[in-house]
């Protein structure tokens, strides 16, 4: 998803580094071990929550009168 | 200058510093060279070489449970420069609030300020090869908003505190720098109050080699700098600084997260970035986020300043680009479509946090674990924030948002959707009162009249911004407060 920093294979050869970037972690080969079942996650949204301007279509967060315009049911 | 503890001639240390400062990452590095600039001697000892080494690395595994977290050996490094050897050159200062109690986050707060912090912005700006800062753009320009534009600020080249510092270090009169020094216990004085020397060993040589000062820095980094005070057993058994059981706890990382894919009216030129309103984190009960708004993959890149590269041109229109973004097909135009990620503040939570185990390393001390879990007041900020962006967007009419399915069905993210960012913060976080916290105001560990720490182990809660800068203002004010010690004693 990331890409390693541009220099870390010449300053660390044979270790697996954080990319640059955000400081993310991006070795997926050694998180694998690690990809046990997290927490279970309670606060689902709701269209509501996001206030009455704006109405929530598959995800999208929309115009009350986009779904017209662009011609989605 | 700069030796190698492998090659040591042991009658070195019959010298007594003034400081001792351990680890030689952005704090480390930063005490010595302020402490050092003033006249003090210091010893600036790095476990690690001029370069990364299997050997040394290995140092740093341990385990992890709760939430999936990175294996804790790549997680950092080891080695002259410490983990800005890694570093991504992002940087934000701390916002106002972050120092205030916020009622969602129990026992947040900071002894001291933002305003504590500022007089060392121009110098840490300096250090951190930082451009001026400026006012951010913005998508929504209306003050009542309750999102606050933020400019984030690159380090460029990307300061990497042993490449940078090096020369001047080898060259230093006051600092000397000893490698492949690896610490493994503090002793104190009769009194048990005031550390009298630190222990090492290297690699190759038997034994091990005492430095004395008269005041002590451990720059170690989040995970490790309690992990030497938990280790720290010899004089007092629950280890230094820990009579409350607070050593390693409240460990705090920011959360890293796509929270939505935009699709935005006129092709952007900045990264955007926001945060939310005071006003909107009491209203919603949540913590502080730091949101970006480009292309991944852009801002991703080691070079990025924030200037977003102009994508190809297409002739298809805002609203064409939508509807084939929403049926889910890939509309063809990159420069209308981006992403949305979030760095958020995490909630504290004493039972995250930093433990010893059973497992010794080669030096015989005990190996850390590090149990991090995900709160639900966590989940909500993220979740605002992306509801929240959403509904400005089209609000304002600039773009629109989809939030990603995880955040909205409830899924448990993996690792690819929801991570830390190698931001290890809160493990001895500071406090005024010893029962909330591992360090004073000024970075002293309750107990002990001499030992202070540097870092981001000390941030008493992490706000969202990329640790470094605030670090380096900590580690400059730091250096003042050892100087003005050292000055008076």
């Amino acid at each position: 998803m990331l890409p390693g920093p541009p220099t870390a294979s010449k300053r660390s050869p044979g270790l697996d580094h954080p990319a640059s970037g955000n400081c993310k972690q991006l070795s997926r080969r050694t998180l694998l071990g690690f990809l046990a079942a997290a927490p279970l996650f309670l606060v689902t949204p709701t269209a509501a929550e996001t206030q009455a301007d704006v109405t929530l279509h598959d995800g999208w967060i929309l115009r009350p009168d986009d779904l017209h315009r662009l011609g989605i049911k | 200058v700069i030796e190698d503890a492998e090659k040591r001639a042991e009658g070195r240390f019959d010298k007594i510093y003034d400081v001792c400062v351990v680890g030689s990452g952005p704090a480390g590095t930063t005490v010595a060279r302020r402490l050092g600039a003033k006249g003090y001697s210091v010893a600036l000892l790095e476990a690690g070489a001029l370069e990364a080494s299997q050997e040394s690395q290995d140092l740093y595994t341990g385990s992890t449970v709760g939430q999936p977290y990175f294996a804790l050996e790549v997680s950092r490094l080891r080695y002259f420069g410490g983990s800005s050897n890694h570093w991504g050159g992002w940087t934000y200062p701390l916002d106002d609030h972050d120092f205030e109690a916020n009622p969602n986050n129990p026992l947040s707060g900071w002894p001291i300020s933002k305003a504590d912090l500022l007089p060392y912005a121009t110098e840490a700006d300096a250090i951190l090869n930082l451009p001026d800062d400026r006012a951010p753009p913005d998508f929504f320009p209306a003050e009542q908003d309750s999102l606050k534009p933020l400019f984030f600020r690159f380090s460029r080249p990307v300061t990497r505190f042993g490449e940078k510092f090096r020369d001047e270090l080898q060259k230093s009169s006051a600092i000397d720098v000893f490698l492949n020094a690896n610490l493994v216990d503090l002793r104190l004085d009769a009194g048990k109050h005031a550390v009298s020397e630190a222990v090492f060993r290297s690699y190759e040589r038997e034994g091990s080699f005492s430095v004395k000062a008269r005041l002590f820095a451990l720059c170690l980094g989040g995970l490790e700098n309690p992990r030497a005070l938990l280790n720290a057993t010899s004089d007092i058994p629950v280890g230094l600084g820990n009579e409350n059981d607070l050593v390693g706890r409240y460990f705090i990382e920011h959360l890293h997260a796509a929270v939505g894919r935009v699709v935005v009216r006129n092709p952007m030129t900045w990264m955007l970035g926001y945060g939310p309103s005071p006003q909107l984190m009491k209203q919603r009960q949540i913590l502080n986020f730091g949101l970006r708004i480009g292309e991944f993959e852009q801002w991703n890149d080691g070079d990025f300043t924030g200037a977003l590269e102009p994508e190809p041109d297409c002739d298809i229109d805002f609203d064409t680009v939508l509807a084939t973004e929403m049926r889910g097909e890939d509309a063809a135009c990159p420069a209308l479509v981006g992403d949305a990620f979030v760095v958020a503040e995490q909630q504290l939570n004493p039972l995250n946090r930093v433990r010893l185990t059973d497992r010794r390393d080669r030096f015989g001390l005990r190996k850390i674990e590090l149990d991090w879990s995900i709160s639900d007041t966590d989940y909500r900020t993220l979740t605002t924030c992306a509801l929240e962006t959403g509904r400005l967007m089209a609000q304002h009419d600039v773009g629109r948002l989809k939030v990603v399915d995880w955040l909205l069905t409830g899924q448990t993210p993996n690792m690819d959707q929801l991570a830390g960012g190698n931001h290890h913060m809160g493990t001895t976080r500071m406090s005024d009162d010893p029962k909330t916290g591992v360090v004073d105001r000024n970075a002293r560990v309750h107990g002990q009249e001499n030992l202070y720490v540097g870092g981001s182990s000390v941030f008493s809660s992490g706000g969202h911004a990329n640790p470094t800068y605030t670090i380096t203002q900590l580690a400059l004010r730091l250096g003042d407060h050892l100087a003005a010690k050292l000055g008076t004693a």
